[in-house]
């Protein structure tokens, strides 16, 4: 080679050239040998030295690539980083061959290229590349290319994730792409792709049967006469805070009905500027407009009646004071007019010097709900009672009829059977009236149980077989049963409690029919309308006292001493139109005694 | 000396087994029954300062009975023992079925009602011994 050609070459490239010389046991370095080295050019350089510029670790590669080349006759080609004098680490490229004379070994000679800058550059895309494919993995992000008119994707890992698409299979056509978009965003999709203009929007994919939301954006490459190339873009599986917006708009949306269902309302007190921010629930709940309300904390006490005003205020302050929680119920009286008592629950907000500087809470109306609560004490007295009641009423004739069979062995013993016979006949009394005691508080009890579903009644019929049922002991006295029926109707209604209604009472006109009447007469009368049945039960009989109307309903009241009775008929009856929400009263006289009951029903009459 | 016995129950069994008890234990007056609270007020209304008899030192008194029940009948009684001064040697003994112990306590609030027997619990030895204390009063 042309020695100036050779200098032109290792200047543009910087390439450096060597020879040893085995015979004289000498090295020669060209120039660039000597620059890339670092080493004063007038310094001669030796074997030793020369393997000694590699850093350690290439030090054995190179000495095992110079033995095989001449054992094989054959040169080397590496890459390695080599140490220069002032201590700077560069990549080279080695190359070199034995040359021999004969079979004699004579020498070795090679160039040394300085590419160190490209080595770097490479190394370095190649960590980014990695970087990137990290990135990607981790940011559920893909990078892609459409060429204009582009047919086939160019996708970077990233996107073969995103579409959980093996690398085996190369990028997809753009008809594969398209099939896995969701079918409603499909035109949107082709139409951002075969268009020019940038785009950013949220496509869904459909990937093994579940949908992802991808939002994607896509930048035209133009070349520099501004020719449209095709797009870049990038697309961002967006599913998961997607799905995570998705949670919380639900939660707002259930909040917001739990709210609205429940009838909470929110309050928000800063302490420290006395203002009170009141949702439209919490207005609402004290019937007032947005406007209607001054934000001042006064407002909101002024609202509170006495003698809760007072210790709400002290609670809320003290509350505010050491950062507690408040629980109160007090009673206010709207704007327009109505009582209702609020309960109020409240936590101390601390600000970031720890001094409280608000109070959050929630307060609601509990006026039915402590209404209904007073109503379930009241209903588990009563139970409490009943039990009692029942148990003595119970236990009643079961002494008696123990203290009579005491007395009947003694009298047997004495031989006086008369009393005995009197003594047998007075258990069979008490055992008799302890049967219907028995049967009565079944039936109460009965009465209380829910599950009787509304069924269409042949009102007429269930007249009809209830009169039967006591046709016997009215022919006895006698007593005149008759019954009267308008509107013939099969009304929906819980039949079993129709029926025990109209029993106790025809019951009742019979065991209490006066004596003194030429006549007695127990008259049924139902009228059968749209919306309710209106039911009558009149008799001439004994009549009841004329005092508290609810007396004659309470367990186990009983008005008449010449005649036996549980004194459970009314209070079933009672018990059965509460369950079916109707009424029921009673007018009552020397004359006899009409009750009047009007029992509604919950799906409208159908004619016959 | 004990005169005569009213007993007040509309139980006509209970009245019966009461009988049977003052034989038992030797109570051999004669015995006045009425089956409720009024019908008793009406009886012992009779013995004004004209009356021929003195009303019966002694009444037994049931709780639960129909019209008049055993309170109503203590409440009028207090009244009507102020205006008949005949009345005011009447001793109640409750002779009831109720072991609650605020029925106890509201009966023997009365100062004419000297004791409380419980229906089936009273033994005759007990039944006696009531008898005894109410007539030493």
């Amino acid at each position: 080679m042309d020695a100036s050609l050779l200098q032109l070459l290792e200047k543009t490239r910087r390439i450096g050239t060597w020879r040893v010389d085995l015979k004289e046991n000498r090295l020669l370095w060209s120039d660039v040998t000597y620059e890339i080295h670092e080493e004063d050019p007038s310094r001669e350089v030796t074997l030793d030295e020369a393997i000694e510029y590699y850093v350690p670790e290439h030090r054995s590669i190179i000495s095992s690539c110079v033995f095989a080349a001449i054992d094989e006759r054959k040169p080397w080609n590496v890459e390695l980083q080599i140490r220069t004098t002032t201590g700077k680490v560069r990549w080279v490229h080695a190359i070199g061959e034995p040359f021999f004379e004969g079979d004699e070994l004579v020498g070795l000679q090679g160039m040394f290229e300085d590419i160190d800058q490209r080595k770097r550059l490479e190394l370095e895309r190649e960590f980014t590349l990695q970087r990137l494919q990290e990135g990607e993995r981790i940011a559920r992000v893909g990078h892609w290319r459409l060429d204009a008119p582009g047919e086939v994707f160019e996708w970077t890992g990233g996107m073969f994730r995103l579409f959980e698409r093996s690398g085996d299979r190369g990028s997809p056509r753009f008809d594969e792409v398209v099939a896995h978009v969701h079918p409603d965003d499909r035109a949107g999709f082709e139409a951002a792709m075969r268009g020019t203009e940038e785009f950013s929007s949220e496509f869904r994919i459909v990937v093994d049967g579940e949908t992802r939301f991808l939002r994607t954006e896509g930048r035209p490459r133009l070349d520099d006469d501004g020719t449209f190339l095709g797009f870049a873009g990038v697309a961002v599986d967006d599913t998961v805070r997607r799905r995570a917006q998705r949670q919380v708009e639900e939660l707002n949306r259930r909040l917001s009905l739990a709210l609205d269902a429940s009838a909470v309302g929110v309050w928000d007190w800063r302490v420290d500027t006395g203002r009170l921010v009141w949702d439209e629930r919490s207005l609402a709940l004290y019937g007032l407009e947005p406007n209607e309300f001054s934000e001042r904390f006064s407002a909101w006490t002024a609202y509170v009646t006495e003698p809760d005003r007072g210790p709400l205020v002290d609670a809320l302050h003290a509350a505010s004071a050491d950062g507690s929680s408040v629980d109160v119920a007090f009673t206010i009286q709207r704007g327009d007019g109505a009582v209702r008592t609020i309960q109020a629950i409240g936590d101390a907000v601390a600000g970031s010097d720890g001094r409280v500087v608000r109070m959050i809470g929630v307060q609601r109306d509990v006026t039915e709900m402590l209404q209904t609560q007073r109503e379930l004490e009241r209903s588990n007295e009563e139970l409490a009672q009943f039990a009692y009641r029942t148990s003595h009423d119970l236990k009643g004739p079961l002494v008696s009829i123990r203290r009579l069979a005491e007395f009947a062995s003694e009298d047997l013993r004495e031989e006086r059977p008369d009393d005995v016979l009197r003594g047998l006949s007075m258990i069979e009394e008490r055992v008799d009236a302890l049967g219907s005691k028995v049967r009565g508080i079944l039936d109460a009890a009965r009465a209380d149980l829910a599950d009787t579903p509304d069924e269409p009644v042949a009102v007429a019929r269930l007249v009809d077989d209830v009169l039967a049922l006591h046709a016997p002991l009215a022919g006895e006295r006698p007593v005149e049963l008759t019954a009267q029926l308008d509107g013939q109707t099969h009304p929906h209604l819980p039949r079993g409690r129709l029926e025990q209604i109209l029993s106790n009472l025809v019951a009742n006109g019979v065991r209490y029919a006066s004596p003194e009447r030429e006549l007695s007469f127990v008259r049924v009368r139902v009228s059968c309308g749209p919306r309710a049945i209106e039911l009558s039960v009149e008799d001439n009989g004994a009549g009841l006292p004329d005092q508290d109307p609810d007396a004659p309903y309470q367990m186990f009241r009983r008005f008449h001493s010449d005649r036996s009775g549980s004194g459970l008929g009314l209070f079933i009856v009672k018990k059965h139109v509460d369950a079916m929400g109707g009424t029921i009263t009673h007018r009552s006289s020397a004359a006899g005694t009409v009750f009047e009951l009007v029992l509604p029903l919950a799906v409208e009459g159908v004619p016959c | 000396m004990l005169n005569s016995v009213l007993i007040v129950d509309d139980d006509e069994t209970d009245r019966h087994l009461l009988m049977r008890d003052l034989t038992r234990i030797r109570v051999d007056a004669p015995v006045l029954e009425c089956v409720d609270g009024d019908e008793a007020l009406r009886l012992l209304s009779r013995y004004g300062p004209d009356a021929e008899e003195s009303p019966p030192r002694l009444i037994f008194l049931d709780i639960n009975m129909p019209v008049v029940d055993g309170f109503g009948f203590l409440d009028a009684f207090a009244k009507l023992r102020e205006q008949r001064g005949a009345l005011k040697a009447c001793r109640v003994l409750m002779f009831t079925s109720s072991d609650l112990p605020a029925d106890r306590e509201r009966a023997l609030g009365f100062a004419f009602v000297a004791g409380y027997l419980v229906k089936g619990e009273a033994r005759p030895g007990e039944l006696d011994r009531a008898i005894q204390g109410a007539l030493a009063v």
